[in-house]
């Protein structure tokens, strides 16, 4: 075999190699990012300004610490605080509008803190007093059907958290969404 | 050998290496394929008939029909006082003989009901209205661990335009821990008709 | 003809090669299986998901589950033992719920959680504040030495299976003797606590 050849057998394995690795890999990257919830499209705003995705602008208004509303209410986990988090979404054009009347999806809130912990909202109601704020992105109108947010009208979102102590100095929130694959990361 | 040779040994008869290697080849591959298919005998298709109380194995449970009755009253509501009604109810000594932890309604979905006079089929799905363990004086638990034996008790509702049956016929189909089509991780997966039961409703 | 037996050789040797790498293959199942982080009781295991402490083995002829009010309920039954596994979970940084605690016998054989309300496997944990609290589980008196718990994010076998998730495994110490020991002195019903945040 000449050296020519055997060059050639050398540059056409440098090239099948990475190729068979990536096919066998790629197609399971988007499977692990679906599962994962990790990767996919991300976007980020701190100090009360608004990250905008899919002409959707986030807001993160408030971040403060709740109590237990009724005296006989079952204790908190000890060392723990209450997180009670107002996040705004306003639709910037009609498409943004619409979405908060789809009906299929999800938009899931959760509180984060600096060392990447992330905590789901709790089901509990005696976390916070009754408030004006919606409980999730989707709006109901009179009939209890969806209903689209008016352009420019600002649609806000209340979650209540029970967090360790040391992390409510240090919370942020996460607005996952699916199927859009989206995350909206807001710090205060 | 050059090109000329060769040209000349296609047109001419086969070579005997090549008969050969035909042959081991077609030999091999049908031994290959009709090995795990279970050989080349004549697959058994009669499926033996058994009474109440006779046990039964597949992969997965052994089953000893007990009791079969018909009843007016809901044996085991599922909320409140017990609804009237035409309630066919199913007794088995059960023992799940798999590798993992099932559930009375991975058994139920194994079992194929037809009633007689009408001959007619209960679906094993829709016309359930209760399936759980018999224990403590409650129906309520629905796991089968493996190696314990435990009392079932599954209640078919009988559709309104049937008569009052008076023979069930139970179908056990197997369950397999395998590999399928849509995935090759494996899981229960359905197999063979192992048993039919012919069983009195009594009353 | 030496050339033959070698090319002989070769080839059997080759075939060998080939059954035997066929035969060390790991099947699906395996391939796909949580990755277990292994230890004992009394130690904590960590995966990247959660961290466990099994703190005590108790085996009973029936068990009393203590409700959320405090109340203590009718006991239950078990046509086999009742193995009661006192542990300590936390998750380190998303929710988790120990949905796939089975306990897995010297025979491997598989027993998942008992579907008994108010148990560990059923508490949904947040990051940074641990559980206490029991896991139940249903097995034949014979098969409680050697006993091996794992827990997994999912229920379900291969189905749901928590595919390359995290695993803990932990051996229960119970040795021959001990087992012996454990079901000689076993109670007759053993009332079962809460979960406890800590």
């Amino acid at each position: 075999m000449t050296w020519r050849r055997q060059l050639a057998y050398g540059l056409g394995l440098l090239v099948l190699v990475p190729a068979v690795i990536a096919a066998a890999v790629l197609p399971w990257r988007e499977k692990y990012e679906v599962r994962s919830g990790k990767g996919g499209r991300e976007v980020v705003a701190s100090q009360g300004r608004a990250a905008t995705l899919d002409g959707v602008e986030w807001r993160l208004k408030s971040i403060t610490e709740g109590r237990l509303q009724e005296e006989f209410s079952r204790p908190l986990p000890p060392r723990t605080k209450i997180a009670v988090v107002v996040v705004s979404a306003t639709p910037r054009d009609a498409r943004a509008s619409a979405w908060f009347a789809r009906e299929t999806g999800s938009c899931k809130i959760y509180a984060a803190d600096g060392a990447g912990r992330v905590w789901e909202r709790s089901f509990r109601t005696d976390l916070a007093p009754d408030s004006p704020h919606a409980v999730s992105c989707q709006v109901l109108d009179e009939d209890y059907t969806l209903a689209p947010v008016p352009v420019g009208k600002e649609h806000t979102i209340q979650a209540e958290y029970v967090v360790p102590a040391d992390a409510f100095s240090d919370l942020r929130v996460e607005v996952r969404l699916s199927p859009d694959r989206a995350t909206v990361r807001l710090a205060p | 050998m050059t090109s000329s040779e060769r040209s000349q040994g296609r047109r001419g008869a086969p070579k005997p290496w090549a008969v050969i290697t035909a042959a081991v080849f077609v030999l091999a591959t049908t031994l290959a394929l009709a090995w795990p298919a279970g050989g080349l005998e004549e697959a058994e298709v009669e499926v033996p008939r058994r009474r109440l109380g006779e046990v039964s194995a597949g992969h997965r449970f052994t089953i000893v029909p007990a009791k079969v009755s018909l009843l007016a009253v809901d044996p085991a509501p599922a909320f409140g006082d017990a609804k009237p009604g035409r309630f066919l109810a199913v007794e088995l000594r059960v023992e799940n003989i798999g590798h993992d932890t099932a559930t009375v309604r991975d058994l139920a979905q194994d079992l194929h009901l037809t009633v007689s006079p009408s001959g007619a089929t209960i679906d094993r799905f829709k016309d359930m209205s209760a399936a759980g363990v018999i224990r403590d004086g409650a129906h309520t638990r629905d796991q089968l661990h493996p190696r314990l034996k435990e009392r079932v008790l599954l209640v078919y509702t009988v559709p309104r335009p049937l008569p009052d049956p008076t023979h069930l016929k139970i179908t056990m189909r197997d369950s397999e821990y395998k590999e399928g089509f849509d995935s090759e991780l494996s899981r229960w997966r359905p197999g063979e008709d192992v048993v039919i039961y012919d069983l009195e409703v009594g009353r | 003809m030496r050339r033959t037996l070698v090319a002989a050789a070769v080839a059997a040797a080759l075939f060998a090669a080939n059954v035997a790498v066929q035969r060390a293959t790991p099947s699906p199942d395996q391939r796909y299986a949580p990755i277990a982080s292994r230890g004992g009781t009394g130690h904590q295991v960590d995966t990247t998901t959660f961290q466990l402490r099994v703190d005590r083995v108790q085996p009973a002829r029936t068990i009393r589950m203590t409700d959320p009010y405090g109340l203590v309920r009718e006991p239950r039954s078990t046509p086999g033992i009742w193995v009661v596994v006192s542990a300590t979970v936390a998750a380190t940084t998303e929710t988790f719920q120990a949905q796939g605690a089975r306990l897995r016998t010297r025979a491997g054989l598989e027993y998942e959680a008992s579907s008994v309300l108010d148990t560990l496997d059923k508490v949904t944990l947040q990051p940074g504040i641990p559980v206490y609290g029991p896991l139940l589980f249903e097995i034949p008196a014979r098969d409680l030495a050697g006993a091996v718990l794992s827990v997994t994010r999912h229920a379900d076998g291969a189905g749901g299976l928590d595919v390359l998730g995290p695993a803990v495994e932990v051996d229960l110490g119970l040795s021959d003797a001990y087992a012996s020991r454990l079901l000689k002195e076993m109670p007759s019903s053993l009332t079962v606590g809460q979960v406890r945040e800590l």
